[in-house]
């Protein structure tokens, strides 16, 4: 656009110096005349300052030149012997111009023979080429300071902006996952940023409570291992060091120890091909009220003893089930619950095709305790009352449950724990 | 020696106790914290064995109820937990030595002798009296060079009067020593005891070394 201006202004001076050339001509006997000095005053009375023009008649004879043509003595330039015309063209001198064409009638030619004469100015643009150039560099110039000034606010504006998000980032870094508690400060974060870093403190705490659950598994799984070998060693280096120590009593002793390693590792060995998803399902049809009898049925000894009351209410018909889990699941369930209840007390069970319900009371158990009922070896007195609960058994059900397709509850009121199963599978 | 073992597996407990008892020991036992704080509270032990992790309360908090009354019975912690953590806060809350399960008998019999030894001053496991080489580790005694055979009770008598020579140690305290709480002993076992063990470590015509003093005890060493 620049451009535009520059040459329409270019050629405006030409228009006008065209104007001042015609009407300063006039014939004279017979004779086409501009005055001299209008001449040099418009600036074509040397050839130093690039501005020529000629008179033309339409067959191309020319009438008149200007002084700078004369010295220079090259032919100028052609240009549309009709009409008006302006446009670039090469110069007598060899320079780029501009030059600008007019048909016009000069005064006082009474015979007519100058009518219809062309009025060719030519000028030098190559200065106008400079400017052009010169404009172009500036522009450029201020162009790219403009550039480099926007690019180093916007850098600056978001440094500024990004500040708040580098320090999230450098705090995140410096989380150490292993230091407990460890959270984000949100109370100084911009608004755009406040969500992204609860997010990250809601998820600091499910890892941690994750990693909580693996020490105490790690801590009680070790308890659990290590203490039936410590018996198992302290009665075989008894033996070993006093043989009258070997009665059948001891060995009888010892058996049950073994007994009880071996039911541990069916457990352990149970939940760890559910995790790993390598446990093969088979699903067949069981009759349901039989197999929570049958289920009742093995713990009669303890039943007994203890004179407990199991009260059921189940429903006939059968489910699709994988057996081998099934059975696991009653055998934790009733075991669980006959272990646990106060002597004398009752046991309830309820089940339909869909849902089995447990319920015994738990005067021990708090609702805190809930959370943890699942727990892999969590037991609400840490150590051995029964030798052989090794606080798997709920976690067993759950794990059984949900390799069902189900799902296991547990909640406590008034005193009594209540344990829902409900799974898809149905006869 | 008089041990407390605080353990909640009762065949642990048991088997450990019997052994003990085998050594010629007086061995109390207990399931839980509560019964063992009863027990360490009447009795004088030379050693409690504590079991960690226990039903209700840890032997931690008790360990460290003991320390912060003052006592400095000598306590040997038992544990499953193997972590380098465990270890050093049961030491750090004052326990004087540290085992994990499973660990071997003989090494907590040594270690527990040994804890007892140091309890009394004696960090020699070897005594001489006169003539009596005693050597406690290996519950061997020797007069003039030549062994003597005891049995195990009649060692533990002969450890608990060696531990003390020269002193006086009534019937009662002798008596603490090598008998549980389970044990009734007869009114007069200490005296038996004491006859039988002067019969073999002192022959006829050699000077005496475990002497009678009526109305107040006995006592082992030349005089």
């Amino acid at each position: 656009m620049a451009r535009q201006l520059l040459v329409s202004q270019f050629d405006e001076t030409l228009a006008a110096k065209a104007e001042a050339l015609i009407s300063a001509a006039e014939v004279e006997e017979n004779e086409l005349e501009i005055d001299p000095d209008v001449q040099n005053f418009a600036g074509f009375g040397s050839a130093l300052t690039g501005d020529f023009f000629e008179v033309r008649r339409s067959n191309g004879e020319v009438v008149l030149r200007s002084p700078s043509l004369e010295a220079r003595k090259h032919a100028f330039p052609t240009v549309p012997s009709e009409g008006q015309w302006r446009g670039k063209v090469v110069l007598p001198d060899g320079n780029g111009g501009r030059a600008l064409a007019v048909q016009f009638v000069p005064d006082g030619d009474s015979t007519g023979q100058f009518n219809n004469v062309q009025m060719v100015v030519a000028s030098d643009s190559t200065a106008l080429l400079q400017t052009l150039r010169a404009v172009l560099v500036v522009l450029l110039i201020t162009g790219a300071i403009g550039l480099v000034a926007a690019i180093i606010l916007i850098r600056r504006g978001l440094e500024r902006g990004l500040r708040p998000l580098d320090s999230l980032a450098a705090e995140v870094n410096e989380l150490n996952i292993d230091e407990p508690g460890l959270r984000l400060q949100t109370a100084i974060l911009p608004k755009e940023l406040l969500g992204v870093s609860e997010k990250l403190n809601r998820l600091l705490e499910r890892v941690e409570a994750s990693i909580a659950r693996e020490r105490r598994f790690s801590s009680h799984a070790a308890h659990e291992l290590r203490t039936p070998l410590a018996e198992l060693k302290m009665m075989t280096e008894s033996i070993a060091k006093w043989p009258d120590e070997a009665t059948p009593e001891r060995s009888k002793e010892m058996l049950e120890v073994i007994h009880d390693l071996e039911v541990l590792l069916e457990k352990l060995s149970l939940l760890a091909r559910a995790e790993a998803g390598s446990y093969a399902l088979q699903i067949e049809q069981v009759d349901l009220a039989a197999s929570i009898e049958h289920a009742i049925e093995r713990e009669g000894v303890t039943v007994e003893a203890k004179g407990l009351q199991v009260r059921s209410k189940l429903e006939p018909g059968s489910i699709q089930t994988d057996s081998v889990l099934w059975q696991t699941i009653l055998g934790n369930l009733v075991g669980n619950a006959v272990a646990y209840a106060p002597a004398g007390s009752t046991i309830c069970l309820e089940a339909s095709p869909r849902s089995l319900t447990i319920i015994n009371p738990a005067p021990n158990l708090s609702p805190d305790d809930l959370g943890l009922l699942f727990e892999r070896f969590w037991r609400k007195n840490t150590a051995r009352e029964s030798e052989s609960h090794s606080g798997l058994g709920l976690a067993i059900v759950q794990t059984a449950v949900h390799l069902l397709g189900g799902t296991c509850r547990a909640a406590l009121a008034s005193g009594n724990l209540r344990i829902t199963v409900e799974w898809r599978h149905s006869g | 020696m008089r041990l407390l073992i605080i353990e909640d597996s009762a065949r642990l407990r048991t088997s450990l106790a019997r052994a003990f008892k085998r050594l010629g020991h007086a061995v109390d036992a207990a399931g839980d914290a509560e019964e063992g704080e009863i027990l360490a509270r009447i009795h004088e032990y030379d050693v409690i064995i504590l079991d960690i992790m226990l039903p209700g309360r840890d032997g931690l908090s008790l360990l460290k109820k003991w320390r912060n009354a003052g006592s400095d019975t000598a306590v040997m912690l038992l544990t499953a937990k193997a972590e380098i953590d465990d270890r050093v806060r049961g030491l750090g809350l004052g326990a004087d030595d540290y085992l994990v399960k499973p660990f071997a008998f003989e090494e907590l019999a040594a270690r527990v002798e040994a804890l007892a030894r140091r309890r009394t001053g004696q960090a020699r496991s070897e005594i001489r009296i006169g003539p009596l080489e005693i050597d406690l580790a290996g519950k061997v005694v020797r007069r003039d060079g030549v062994p003597i055979a005891l049995t195990s009770r009649e060692f533990a008598l002969l450890e608990c009067l060696a531990r003390r020579p020269g002193q006086i140690l009534s019937r009662a305290q002798i008596e603490a020593q090598l008998y549980s709480e389970a044990e009734s002993p007869l009114s007069n076992a200490v005296d038996a005891a004491v006859y039988a063990l002067r019969r073999k470590l002192c022959p006829p015509n050699t000077p005496l070394l475990v002497h009678t003093r009526r109305g107040l005890g006995y006592m082992l060493g030349e005089l």
